[in-house]
């Protein structure tokens, strides 16, 4: 083969190649995400019996972030610590826990948060919004999800710790390639459960995020749940800075 | 002859070979795959897809798109450029209905309308983000009056008196009609209307799982509750002095595995007569779990099921 056609070649080959990828999106960036459960409080290590709650969500938000093109680890136990959190914060695009949530009262002043695992059956450390407000400066995110009570609050602090502004951009508008995802008032993780497994799998072809939200809400759930989202309704959810979502805008 | 195929074979070897070097980028840089339809099993499993989706024949295709025709006009919303009906089991729930779809001329996805076998309205969702709009409800006995007639318009069977909540940042309004039977609760069952803060309809869901037959013997509630006090104490061995029961009462609930990690991950489709008991918890324990539920079988006031709130 002379020169000329291995370059033909090799320029429609890498040419394909770049097609594919186009298609697939901008996700081959390692756009990081970290995935919290809490499965020690209530663990047969601290009780006399496990709730298994935790684990099956943590499954869940792996799956459901791995499908949106995130490297995604996941940390239970010990290893789902205050430093743990705050070690990865700066880099993650995609943050999901499921925890005690609140807003606590802390250096004299209220802030929202979590609260660590740590393998502790006592004493678990809370992480505020602004414990990672100090660390991510600023810096935006994607996809965050609080599988806790009381985040998903009008007067909630942790979107803004992701860099995500507490305001809803609908169908004809855009906020950006961000969406949080909180409950309202206390939350059972039945509820937490059966509205994640739904939002998860929504998300596909001409579906974004603000959609499968809604999907995610025609469940059977306990009297007075809530959930509650910020950020933009139309994007795909995919990680990366960019809007990925042919149906939008 | 010879010649023509070896240069046949030839470009035939080179577009194998770039289709191999395209599809091996495309897996190594991450392009997306998933898992297919046919890959799904019965049961879900955490992380697995909730729901299989199949084309349904053409007669009950058109029937469908019927109903979804005079609930959208009921509804007031928008006509849809195409519909797509699909045939739906939710693996979760264990169920099985038919959706459409509404899209506009683009293919964005307006709205959607699920209907079970007999034809009822089970569903619908107006999507978007649509805070602004017409005058708004002044309050909760309007939306609870908006909501109490599109419930009678619709045919949801919703009787009583609902439970009203305004949602979030303005967000409009929940009406939750719990389903009752025999003065029972069938928690989670019920007709539950979302509305736009002006009034229009977000989302509809109405929820009417089986229930199993029940007990030829209740236990009565001392004798509840002095089992739900026992398991309690099982449960929380030396730290069952900051566990408390706050409520206790009979209703029908999906059984579970919420303390059984080799039970199956979703709840069970029949519903069972059961002594719901919530009990709070304090001191350190409250630092990591606000409050546990107990499904102590109506019967036999054995544990098949709870729920936990962090």
């Amino acid at each position: 083969m002379s020169p000329g056609r291995w370059l033909r070649s090799l320029a429609v080959l890498l040419g394909t190649a770049a097609l594919v990828v186009a298609a697939a999106g901008p996700v081959r960036a390692a756009y990081q995400a970290t995935a919290d459960s809490n499965t020690t409080s209530f663990s047969f290590n601290c009780t006399k019996v496990n709730d298994t709650y935790p684990a099956r969500l943590l499954s869940a938000a792996l799956a459901g972030y791995r499908n949106l093109g995130y490297t995604t680890s996941a940390y239970s136990g010990p290893a789902f610590s205050k430093d743990q959190v705050l070690s990865r914060t700066l880099n993650d695009w995609g943050f999901y826990v499921h925890s005690h949530g609140d807003n606590y009262l802390a250096g004299g002043s209220r802030d929202y948060g979590f609260r660590e695992d740590a393998g502790l059956c006592s004493g678990a450390r809370t992480i505020l919004a602004r414990d990672i407000s100090a660390v991510r400066l600023g810096r935006p995110s994607n996809l965050v999800i609080m599988s806790t009570c009381h985040l998903g609050e009008s007067s909630t602090t942790m979107p803004a710790a992701f860099g995500i502004a507490l305001t809803k951009a609908g169908r004809k508008a855009w906020a950006g390639p961000v969406f949080y995802l909180g409950y309202v008032g206390e939350a059972w993780d039945s509820d937490e459960y059966a509205f994640e497994t739904r939002f998860w799998s929504a998300i596909g072809p001409g579906y974004g995020v603000g959609q499968a939200f809604d999907i995610a809400k025609l469940g059977s759930f306990n009297v007075g749940f809530g959930a509650n989202w910020y950020g933009s309704y139309v994007w795909t959810g995919r990680a990366g800075p960019l809007p990925t979502c042919p149906n939008c805008l | 002859m010879r010649a023509r195929m070896s240069s046949l074979e030839r470009r035939r070897s080179t577009r194998v070979a770039a289709a191999i070097a395209v599809a091996a980028t495309a897996i190594a840089l991450g392009a997306p795959g998933g898992t297919s339809q046919g890959d799904a099993a019965d049961r879900y499993v955490a992380g697995g897809p909730v729901t299989e989706r199949s084309s349904v024949a053409a007669d009950q295709a058109a029937s469908t798109l019927a109903l979804a025709a005079a609930a959208r006009s009921r509804l007031n919303l928008p006509e849809p450029a195409m519909s797509r009906v699909e045939r739906v089991v939710d693996r979760f729930a264990g169920t099985t209905y038919d959706e459409v779809t509404a899209s506009d001329r683009t293919g964005r996805a307006l709205h959607l309308e699920r209907f079970d076998a007999t034809g009822r309205l089970i569903g619908a969702v107006a999507f978007g983000w649509e805070a602004t709009g017409g005058a708004r409800l002044a309050n909760a006995t309007e939306a609870r009056g908006r909501g109490d007639r599109l419930a009678a318009d619709l045919g949801l069977g919703a009787t009583g008196t609902p439970d009203v909540r305004q949602g979030p940042d303005d967000s409009g309004w929940t009406l939750t009609w719990p389903r009752v039977v025999d003065g029972v609760q069938v928690i989670g069952d019920g007709v539950r209307v979302d509305l736009w803060p002006d009034g229009r309809m977000h989302a509809i869901v109405r929820t009417e799982r089986a229930l199993a037959a029940r007990p030829a013997v209740t236990l009565d509630e001392a004798s509840a509750r002095a089992r739900a006090t026992a398991t309690l104490v099982t449960m929380f061995g030396s730290r069952s002095g900051q566990v408390r029961i706050a409520t206790l009462g009979l209703g029908w609930v999906a059984p579970n595995n919420a303390f059984d990690p080799t039970g199956p991950d979703a709840p069970g489709a029949t519903l069972r007569l059961a002594w719901v008991v919530e009990a709070r918890t304090s001191g350190d324990l409250a630092n990591g779990l606000r409050a546990v539920k107990l499904f102590l079988d109506a019967g036999t006031g054995t544990l098949f099921g709870g729920d936990v709130l962090r």
